[in-house]
């Protein structure tokens, strides 16, 4: 967190002086401070692993693969005008535990075009895609399958 | 000179993928499938974009700048769609009749 704040800084700072950046530690120290006070959270110190760091890495990367070719799947669709799109909605259950990562596959969803994510109760998500070849796998897709091993790892 | 064609190539493509999209906004005929056309504005309209425009500008504050435009309007733009996404879904009478309904119950 810390170390985040201090990143954005100097980023929008747009040059790195002692001046600058003793400011940026200051400022940034005091926000860590509060948002632990704020949010309650004992351990200020996050370190992941390194493992950890690369899996959400190749998460991240896969999920930038895939939005590249969905972006390409419905650009063909459009430029097809004769061709009838199929549009489903779908209720499917989730195996993850954790919110966060619950957050992160709907929000992958609803990234990539051709899906949306409609709603999401307690362990089922409900996607509405575009035609039905974009909702074909999606219940044990990859990015799933990934999500699920960082949950066992914790 | 190579660094310039780059750049402004990727900023063309990034234009014609947001002509694709507004194109895909009048070709389909219901909200929600309208809305996966204009998805494609914020993921690979603003991504080509914005790259061609960080090749052009070269490594330098601006650019990083840049790149968290992209990261806050990926992680911004999921958000709003599915709120208008669940509007639509949840005050819709038919919905049965503008896209098949499926579901999965639990197989766990």
């Amino acid at each position: 967190m810390f170390l985040m704040l201090l990143v954005f800084w100097l980023i929008f700072n747009g040059k790195v002086t002692t001046e600058i950046f003793l400011v940026g530690v200051v400022v940034s120290a005091a926000l860590t401070f509060m948002w632990c006070k704020v949010f309650q959270i004992k351990q200020c110190v996050f370190m992941p692993s390194l493992k950890k760091v690369w899996r959400y890495l190749r998460y991240f990367g896969n999920l930038f693969l895939e939005i590249i070719r969905c972006n390409l799947q419905v650009m063909r669709l459009i430029l097809h005008p004769q061709e009838e799109v199929h549009p489903q909605l779908l209720t499917f259950p989730v195996k993850l535990k954790k919110d966060s990562h619950k957050v992160a596959l709907a929000n992958s969803i609803t990234l990539t075009p051709g899906t949306i994510t409609v709603a999401m109760q307690d362990d089922s998500i409900r996607v509405h895609g575009l035609d039905a070849s974009f909702l074909e796998g999606i219940e044990e897709s990859d990015m799933m399958k990934r999500l699920e091993k960082m949950e066992e790892d914790l | 000179m190579t660094r310039e064609l780059i750049g402004f190539a990727l900023v063309l493509m990034g234009v014609a993928t947001i002509v694709l999209a507004v194109l895909g906004v009048f070709r389909f005929k219901y909200v929600l499938n309208r809305m996966h056309a204009a998805a494609m504005v914020d993921t690979l309209g603003i991504l080509l974009i914005l790259s061609g425009l960080m090749v052009l500008v070269g490594f330098s504050a601006l650019f990083l700048k840049m790149l968290s435009i992209i990261v806050f309007m990926w992680m911004a733009s999921p958000v709003t769609s599915h709120l208008i996404a669940r509007a639509e879904v949840l005050t819709h009478p038919h919905i049965a009749d503008e896209c098949e309904v499926i579901v999965h119950e639990d197989r766990v």
